[in-house]
């Protein structure tokens, strides 16, 4: 989870624009690392959430961020899974001048770099996605998918994902991912931001 | 769902620095006004400001393109569409066909202040921009464009109140996907207009139960098991479908 206040320079994504080097890399495997970078660079504030790992559903953490008076926006991204290159999303949120608790309501985008074929091959299938912190659970990125899809669906930009399709088939049909577990609606994650 | 929270330390006050850029070259543009019931128009009531809005509005979609949007701007009267109820035939023929004729009809004869402007088709991931002027002083804004690779799903926004904009103030809003409650969910290729079919869009039967225009439920497609559906699994789509800046000039 990468959490940054920046300026004007320093915007993680735009829906309807390509994505960034540093965003692909968050959006397709996790890696939070380039976009860090490249916030520092433009001088931006960035609280990352890296030490506790993902976030599991129905989880929540809370994080502080002390801001410059020159970054004036907060952003924020975060890798979805299992999913090819889904990410949770926040695009420079102007940060209000009135102190106060703010709640946004984050939906899923899809970085628009990777085909969603939904094969574990293309999918970080670290041990959480496997078990989400249920020991015991047979996991849920399956195999055995010939793919969703290969090539012609992506419209090349960062777009709201259209969800995962996933199969029911844990040893074959198209997908890797489990239909019955790893879907969901908009909006995916609740920010709730006070500002002191 | 993910809960999340954090804390913002803000040792002094922000600056707000909205900067307005207009390349009015890029715009894409057929704005219309509507004189009101006295007849007067813009220039005859110089007391009364004129006020322009910069619309631009990005397909969010991976696979659905848009249809001409219609942009309004309107009074407190207009509804375009109102949810729970059935769809106006000019909302119907643009949710099933995007054809806005019949809109552009409704709006030309109703008889409080309107203004509209309509767009081109956006592709997904694709924006365009409209500059929209009007004479009423707190106006409401509605969008209304078909998402072409369905029966009657049409994004959008209703009667979203622009009232307390400050020039060169800009905000964001997203839309939501409804269905106008006008043609059964079939998915037939005779029954998409969009590039996945090329099938029929508008006819004014109404044989959806209900004939109420509600939020959609989405596509099933045959990649999802409806084997009778012209749509492949990018055709799906999730809330929200458009993003709406307006910037006032």
């Amino acid at each position: 989870m990468l959490i940054a206040a920046h300026s004007t320079q320093g915007e993680l994504f735009s829906a309807g624009q390509s994505a960034s080097a540093a965003l692909e890399a968050l959006a397709e495997g996790g890696d939070t690392g380039v976009a860090s970078t490249n916030l520092l660079n433009a001088s931006a504030n960035i609280a990352e959430d890296a030490s506790d790992g993902p976030v599991a559903p129905g989880d929540s953490f809370t994080i502080s961020l002390t801001t410059d008076d020159s970054n004036g926006y907060l952003s924020l991204a975060s890798m979805l899974l299992p999913t090819n290159d889904g990410f949770v999303g926040l695009d420079s949120w102007k940060i209000p001048e009135t102190k106060g608790t703010y709640v946004i309501h984050l939906n899923a985008y899809d970085a628009g770099t990777e085909n969603n074929n939904e094969l574990a091959s293309s999918i970080p299938n670290a041990p959480f996605v496997t078990t989400f912190g249920k020991p015991g659970d047979s996991g849920v990125v399956t195999s055995g998918g010939t793919g969703v899809t290969n090539t012609g669906d992506e419209n090349g930009v960062v777009h709201i994902h259209r969800g995962n399709l996933g199969d029911l088939n844990a040893s074959g049909g198209t997908s890797d991912i489990d239909a019955s577990k790893h879907r969901w609606l908009n909006p995916i994650a609740r920010l709730v931001i006070t500002v002191k | 769902m993910f809960i999340k929270s954090m804390l913002i330390n803000k040792s002094s006050v922000l600056i707000a620095a909205l900067v307005s850029i207009v390349l009015a070259g890029c715009d894409n543009n057929d704005n219309h006004s509507k004189k009101n019931k006295e007849g007067k128009n813009n220039s005859e009531t110089p007391t009364v400001k004129m006020q322009t809005y910069e619309v631009t509005l990005t397909n969010l979609t991976t696979n659905q393109p848009l249809s001409p949007p219609v942009v309004i701007l309107h009074d407190d009267g207009y509804a375009a569409f109102t949810e729970g109820e059935p769809a106006t035939a000019g909302l119907e023929a643009l949710a099933e066909g995007g054809v806005t004729s019949e809109l552009i009809r409704e709006i030309q004869i109703y008889s409080g202040s309107i203004d509209y402007a309509l767009g081109s088709v956006i592709q997904p991931g694709s924006s365009i921009r409209l500059t929209i002027g009007t004479d009423i002083k707190a106006p409401k804004l509605t969008v209304a464009s078909m998402l072409e690779n369905t029966n009657d799903a049409f994004t959008g926004i209703g009667a979203y109140d622009l009232g307390s904009m400050v020039s060169a103030q800009s905000i964001v809003v997203n839309g939501p996907v409804w269905d106008s409650g006008t043609e059964i969910n079939d998915e037939l290729a005779s029954t998409i207009p969009g590039p996945a079919s090329g099938g029929q869009g508008f006819n004014r039967e109404r044989l959806e139960i209900p004939d109420k225009v509600t939020f959609h439920q989405g596509v099933l497609t045959k990649a999802q098991g409806l084997s009778q559906s012209v749509l492949n699994e990018s055709h799906r789509f999730d809330q929200p479908t458009i993003r709406i800046n307006i910037t006032k000039i």
